[in-house]
């Protein structure tokens, strides 16, 4: 080979690379400062980067607007691990795990209001009664317990130990239902799951100690969710033969069981005008909340999603959020919970773990 | 060409190398024996101390500022990986003196827990020698050699800074050698309060981020008999980093780590036969506290045992024979990570041949097949050819075959460690071309890499995340340097620029790898007059997307970083310099949402006894 042609070839392959250049474009949604008739959405960030962020979408899913925390506080990171958001009166509170803080904003405008920090250690879930706010701690270690503090002024009130796990929290009742208990894994492969017990402890907001323990029964099923509906606390419970949901009435302890027997590993519980939803094996479920036996078929079978993270179902309509390889947006698809059919799907933040009614 | 020809192209920068009246050879001894042939196939890029020293802070700047390789920081000092060529930082093997120092852990370098001026010389290389360096050395390798000089009697210096955060860097080197006996110590101590702002990104403050580093390295060589010569190198590092937070109320983190590295050589050298004995020892421990103030909450230890036997022959002077036998015991204990008393042993056999057709053109083909307990690993082969087309042109082809096996924590963290992990494996190939005209050297450097079988760590349906093989990733782009040195009378001028372009592409998505900056440039010039030197370097990163999905709004935006410095040497022994970094005041970040400095500054004086 002459050398003039060795020559060109590398000047060629050259260009080449430097022609390859994609230009996408940035596309900027419309800023939009109310955040009413909509749903508020955390994307929970990285667990090393401060990328948490809050994303609205209009109750008509017409209109997206990403990272309006930031947008309405001069640009001001939120930190990273959105954990969860609760809402009292006409405020919304950000709870971060890894800051250890808990962000108070407009939930209308999403302006700033306060900043609590006092106690908190991993702070997980959030819950409210009376003037009173309750917030669990949990370091899958040596921290678990629920924060007590005063809805006026953001005091601290108390601390409320447990034994095991401190993770959801609900008001159903008059009373703050807490998590208890949750999962350990084996240390050998293939890291079996098991239940660190059965354990849902009721607090009573008057006088701030725990007035019962409800133990739910021994079935090697690991507690996965739990939530409130109409006075009542609803527990979800599974493992890999079937799944239980335990309705709990939190001024006695008592409870009743519906059995799923055909679906095994039901995680994520939530209700909407009567009606249970929950996801196994990549399928939604529905049913009545006063059915007895598990749906034979399912609402929705998800398909082409690495990891479904957040879910919920408001006013009619399913959202979901694959997190994907949790470094890039979340995708977020919406489905109409009666039939099952796809409404529209977004791109939203890193790692989207929730949907809230605003 | 005959034999001595050869033999002094391949023991080129050997020291005790000596026979006949080849008395001119310079008495320097690398204790990397191989790193004098891998230059007879490779562009080996070399910074010495005295450049180093321009980025004095860690090895993070060093590689930044004069090297095309990538460097994600999580704020100064803080963690730190490489990306050479679009790949990963499990794909970059860092190599002290010959032995692969990766964690067996991680599986990869941690940057800023290697001691920058601890080393005699860093070479810097891009692609694969995988055949020599083992397991890992995908997309480049950085060696961290130290050499030992004979007959030089007894030398001394210091070096001592003062830079802005709270930062001091002391380095104390002395050497005693005669014409058989040469011996080395050195001791580094860094330390910073690191405590830097940066107002316009985002408010930043670098809240928790202070370090220390101390670093001692002991070398010692006896020639024992004609032919025949003993070495010792140790080097103990022991570092702690704090992990930045962004806000107070956040719980501060830190990290320690203390290393432990030894290595004894035994050559034996003829003038057809070249044998190196080594036995090495390396040790890696470190402990991670997710509160400052309590007790550690996780860490581990990594014990190496190492035998290796390089035995090199000329068949006849145009042929060359080198077979590389190894074997490793790789011992590892974590704590709380689920990783109990791990043993395993790893041997290898490598075999290079060597053809030196004529004095402008020669051959190496290798093969490797390591031997991992309980693990089946592929066969590493490699080719390279080396011409002299023309005085001003010179091509060097390589292709390659290689692979990266999983570290301890793929394989064994509990939950999640996943026994069943094939290795990356990668098909490289580039081709230099360099052009010598009237003192300037160019080059460029087409490549292409081919991985399959990346290893992600994904949320299982269990829960938990565990490693698994997923995609396929290719990386094409071209390396291209300029270096050009030249003195006259008093005055001596130096410079290298380096430019290169990554395009490495997730085949399943078709986007570009995160954290692989489509161009980087990197430049530093040197002028000297008599007794004052000044310099000048600069770096500019082009964008950098920051997720999987090339999103813009999320890319660190492209920068452009100058730094600059001036130093005066009086009495022949006395220097006193300054530095300013950064002197635009360029926000920038190599890790979205930590901004790294902005101007800051630094004195130093450095004694030469």
């Amino acid at each position: 080979m002459k050398i003039r042609k060795i020559l060109s070839l590398a000047f060629a392959s050259a260009l080449l690379f430097n022609i390859a250049c994609s230009d996408d474009e940035f596309v900027m949604e419309t800023p939009k400062t109310d955040y009413t008739n909509g749903i508020i959405i955390t994307n929970e960030g990285g667990f090393t980067t401060p990328t948490s962020e809050v994303s609205y979408v209009s109750s008509d899913l017409m209109l997206l607007q990403n990272g309006i925390y930031g947008a309405n506080n001069n640009k001001e990171i939120l930190g990273n691990v959105l954990q969860t958001i609760g809402f009292k009166g006409n405020n919304a509170y950000l709870v971060m795990n890894t800051p250890n803080k808990i962000e108070i904003v407009d939930r209308y405008t999403f302006k700033k209001q306060a900043t609590v920090t006092a106690n908190l250690d991993n702070p997980r879930y959030i819950a409210y009664s009376g003037n009173q706010y309750y917030v669990t701690n949990n370091n899958f270690g040596s921290v678990k317990k629920i924060n007590v503090y005063n809805s006026s002024d953001n005091t601290f009130v108390k601390s409320i130990n447990f034994d095991r796990y401190a993770e959801k929290v609900v008001e159903a009742g008059g009373n703050i239902v807490v998590q208890t208990d949750g999962v350990y894994y084996d240390s050998a492969p293939p890291y079996a799951s098991h239940p660190t017990g059965n354990t849902i402890t009721i607090i009573n907001p008057s006088s701030n100690s725990v007035s019962t323990t409800v133990s739910l029964p021994n079935t090697g099923a690991i507690i996965k969710d739990l939530v409130s509906y109409n006075g009542s606390a609803y527990v979800l419970t599974s493992n890999s033969t079937a799944s239980y949901i335990y309705k709990i009435n939190t001024a006695t302890g008592a409870y009743q069981t519906t059995t799923l027997t055909t679906i095994p590993q039901a995680d994520k519980l939530k209700i909407d005008s009567d009606k249970f939803y929950f996801v196994a094996n990549s399928k939604i479920y529905s049913m009545n909340i006063t059915a007895t036996t598990a749906p034979s078929s399912a609402l929705v079978t998800l398909t082409g999603i690495t990891s479904l993270y957040g879910f919920n179902v408001i006013d009619g309509k399913l959202y979901i959020a694959d997190a994907k390889d949790f470094t890039a947006d979340s995708k977020v698809s919406v489905y109409n919970a009666n039939n099952g059919s796809l409404l529209t799907s977004f791109n939203t933040g890193i790692a989207t773990n929730g949907f809230y009614k605003n | 060409m005959d034999i001595k020809k050869s033999l002094v192209l391949l023991f080129s920068s050997y020291g005790c190398f000596l026979f006949g009246q080849e008395t001119a050879i310079d008495t320097v001894y690398v204790f990397d024996n191989q790193m004098s042939k891998v230059k007879l196939f490779h562009k080996v890029s070399t910074i010495r101390p005295e450049d180093a020293q321009k980025n004095s802070t860690n090895l993070s700047e060093i590689l930044r500022f004069q090297s095309q390789v990538y460097i994600k920081e999580n704020g100064r000092g803080a963690v730190s990986s490489p990306s050479f060529r679009g790949t990963t930082a499990q794909q970059t093997a860092f190599v002290w003196n010959g032995i692969n120092i990766n964690s067996q852990f991680l599986g990869q370098g941690d940057v800023n827990n290697i001691p920058s001026m601890g080393f005699d010389r860093l070479e810097v290389k891009s692609g694969s020698v995988g055949v020599v360096y083992g397991s890992g050395a995908i997309g480049g390798t950085v060696h961290l050699n130290n050499s030992l000089e004979f007959n030089k009697g007894l030398q001394a210096s210091l070096f001592s800074e003062a830079a802005s955060f709270g930062t001091y860097n002391n380095l104390v080197k002395a050497a005693y050698s005669d014409r058989k006996f040469s011996f080395k110590l050195s001791g580094n101590y860094s330390v910073s309060k690191n405590d830097y702002a940066v107002e316009e990104s985002r408010n930043y403050i670098n809240r928790n981020g202070e370090y220390a580093n101390t670093n001692f390295n002991f070398a010692a060589a006896y020639k024992i008999a004609p032919h025949h010569q003993v070495s010792w190198i140790s080097e103990f590092f022991n570092g702690t980093q704090h992990f930045p937070v962004f806000f107070d109320s956040q719980t501060k983190t830190k990290y320690e780590t203390q290393n432990v590295r030894s290595l004894l050589v035994w050559d034996w050298n003829t003038s057809k036969l070249n044998n190196v004995f080594r036995a090495a020892y390396t040790e890696e421990n470190f402990q991670y506290f997710d509160n400052i103030s309590h007790p550690k909450s996780s860490g581990g230890t990594g014990k190496n045992y190492i035998l290796k036997n390089d035995f090199n022959y000329f068949l006849n002077p145009k042929w060359n024979l080198n077979i590389i036998g190894e074997f490793q015991v790789n011992k590892g204990e974590g704590y709380i990570s689920g990783i109990k008393n791990i043993s395993r042993d790893v041997g290898s056999l490598a075999g290079l041949l060597r053809y030196f057709a004529t004095g402008d053109l020669r051959f190496e083909a290798g093969i490797k097949k390591d031997f991992v307990e309980g693990y089946s690993t592929p066969v590493l082969l490699s080719f390279s050819g080396n011409l002299n087309v023309a005085k001003w042109y010179n091509l060097n082809l390589n292709a390659a075959k290689n692979f990266r096996y999983p570290s301890f924590n793929d394989l064994y963290w509990q939950p999640g460690g996943n026994m069943e992990l094939r290795p990356e494996t990668a098909y490289q190939f580039d081709l230099k071309n360099q052009f010598t005209v009237a003192g300037v050297k160019l080059m460029l450097t087409p490549y292409y890499i081919r991985t399959t079988d990346m290893i992600t760590w994904l949320p299982s349906n269990m829960g938990y995340y565990s490693p698994i093989n997923t995609y396929k990733v290719q990386s094409y782009g071209l390396e291209s340097q300029i270096e050009y040195e030249k003195t006259y009378g008093r005055h001596m001028l130096r410079a290298n620029l380096g430019y290169s372009y990554t395009k490495s592409v997730n085949l399943e998505t078709d986007k570009q790898m995160r954290y692989v900056p489509l161009h980087k440039f990197f430049g530093n010039i040197d002028y000297r007059y008599s007794f004052l030197k000044v310099y000048v370097q600069g770096m500019y990163n082009g964008l950098t997307y920051t997720d999987s999905e090339e999103k813009r709004s999320d890319a660190l935006q492209p920068y452009f970083v100058m730094n600059t410095g001036i130093s005066g040497t009086f009495l022949k022994k006395y220097t006193i310099g300054g530095k300013v970094n950064n002197i635009f005041n360029e926000i920038y970040e190599t890790m979205a949402y930590y901004p790294l400095p902005k101007r800051n500054y630094s004195v130093y004086l450095n004694i030469n006894f």
